[in-house]
């Protein structure tokens, strides 16, 4: 069953004399569950179809639906309402919250939906278990590798159990192990909590992990093929 | 007698100098006296060493024919300056057949120049107020400049905006809160320090003495100034962070998670 219907997506962006048309008739859907890498060069269109799905930008035509709701059609409040409660978000540049510990930024989210204290705790070290970091929750991220503080970015995105996460080029700041690693704890999760996962990328490597590839071109479907 | 430096230099005269006083007697009669200078001397106001000297009581008694306890003015001198006016008031509604006059009707331009301190003081501190005001837009806007990208991380994960707006706002009242207080604290050790010791301002300002001002200033603590202007400050805070709140509130959060 397809969490995410996108229907007919375009997105033409007018930076100089030049329109640059970014997406040119996407037609996809997502199932719950999936792990699926949107790979391409750069340019083709994957960040912005992120971030037309996640509700952080607007198609010009077309519609994204996610679970009977048409995201493009939502309110600015609407939408931040939306991602807050449905969407995970994982970043290439971590994006950890500098002055507050390990634990404190995976709880970060679930403080803002009003989840009481001890449900936040026993949410965080579960999840900080499932990223094998247990040892550092007390550590503020500068003193993380970037490995690990991207693992805690994954323990943030999932911890209030959103309908799926959005991952744009989460290894890119990796090393190839410490990317694998990642990835491989992304799987894991995926299994385990059955959250659905769409990540954007470059890297070969990761692209292997991925049981689904859909390969972007010039903002047009090249190909899609289940691993 | 003891006679003021100015008027013993103008007179060009010394110790044991002797001078001689004419004035009018309780009758009206013009009589005068013969004095010795005993002593010269030099207070903050050069206006007053130029025109007074002092005899004792009883001599100048003698010479004008009063009887013991005969005075024709008497100063009161009060601790606080604001109470002079409601003060003799009160005294020329008791005292009527003796004209009660207070300082600031003695000395209007005297009275003025207080005033005129007091409007200049507001001013300053309306720069003062406004310069901190620029000072904190510029800090705050490099402290939103400086986390782009956790104030779009913030945005995209769903923070309301409200939220970012009032986390910037309370992070400037809190800057603006906790310099203020070590503002006062300084503020509080200096006057401490300057109540004691005094400020000199002679070397500068030799008018003061005309006027008849101190030139040695002991600065004084006010609570209810301090608390005002701490409150100012806050305020002040509050309005300056009102331009880099609404900056952040303006970047676009997926362009914002990437700026490096």
């Amino acid at each position: 069953m397809a969490i995410i219907n996108i229907n007919n997506l375009y997105k033409t962006y007018n930076l100089s004399q030049v329109p640059v048309h970014a997406l040119n008739g996407i037609n996809l859907s997502f199932d719950k569950g999936e792990f699926t890498a949107i790979v391409g060069p750069s340019g083709s269109g994957k960040t912005t179809l992120l971030n037309i799905v996640g509700g952080l930008d607007n198609p010009n035509q077309g519609q994204v639906i996610i679970d009977g709701t048409e995201v493009n059609k939502l309110t600015k409040h609407e939408k931040i309402n939306f991602r807050l409660h449905h969407i995970g978000f994982i970043f290439q540049a971590y994006n950890l919250i500098p002055v507050l510990t390990a634990r404190e930024n995976i709880e970060f989210i679930l403080e803002l939906q009003g989840i009481p204290k001890l449900k936040r705790r026993e949410r965080s070290t579960e999840l900080l278990e499932a990223v094998g970091i247990p040892e550092k929750a007390k550590i503020r991220p500068r003193q993380l590798s970037g490995g690990q503080q991207q693992r805690v970015a994954v323990a943030r995105a999932l911890a209030s159990r959103p309908r799926f996460i959005l991952a744009d080029e989460p290894t890119a700041n990796l090393d190839s192990a410490s990317a694998e690693n990642l990835l491989s704890i992304m799987k894991d999760l995926n299994h385990k909590e059955n959250t659905t996962f769409i990540f954007s990328t470059h890297d070969e490597r990761v692209v292997k992990m991925a049981r689904r590839i859909v390969t972007l071109e010039d903002g047009k479907i090249k190909s899609d093929n289940q691993v | 007698m003891v006679i003021g430096q100015k008027l013993a230099d103008q007179l060009q005269i010394g110790l044991r100098s002797r001078l001689i006083l004419r004035f009018q007697d309780i009758e009206g009669t013009l009589t005068g006296g013969a004095f010795r200078v005993a002593g010269i001397f030099k207070t903050n106001n050069t206006a007053f060493d130029g025109t007074n000297v002092w005899v004792r009581n009883n001599d100048l008694a003698e010479l004008l024919n009063l009887c013991k306890g005969d005075f024709h003015a008497a100063v009161i001198r009060l601790n606080d300056s604001d109470q002079a006016m409601s003060t003799s008031k009160n005294l020329e509604q008791q005292l009527s057949d003796s004209e009660v006059l207070s300082w600031k009707e003695l000395s209007p331009e005297l009275g003025y120049l207080t005033e005129l301190g007091n409007t200049y003081l507001y001013i300053f501190t309306i720069i003062i107020l406004l310069a901190l005001g620029f000072g904190i837009v510029n800090t705050m806007l490099m402290v939103v400049l400086e986390r782009v990208r956790e104030i779009g991380m913030l945005m995209s994960v769903g923070m309301a905006r409200w939220r970012i707006f009032f986390m910037i706002v309370l992070e400037t009242v809190m800057l603006s809160a906790t310099g203020g207080m070590i503002g006062i604290l300084l503020g509080l050790l200096m006057v401490w320090h300057l109540g004691k010791t005094g400020i000199d301002l002679s070397v500068w300002s030799t008018g003061l003495t005309e006027m008849g001002f101190n030139p040695i200033v002991y600065p004084e603590w006010d609570a209810a100034l301090v608390l005002n202007i701490a409150l100012m400050v806050v305020a002040a805070g509050i309005l300056a962070s009102i331009y880099p709140a609404w900056k952040a509130l303006k970047l676009n959060p997926s362009e914002a998670v990437r700026v490096i």
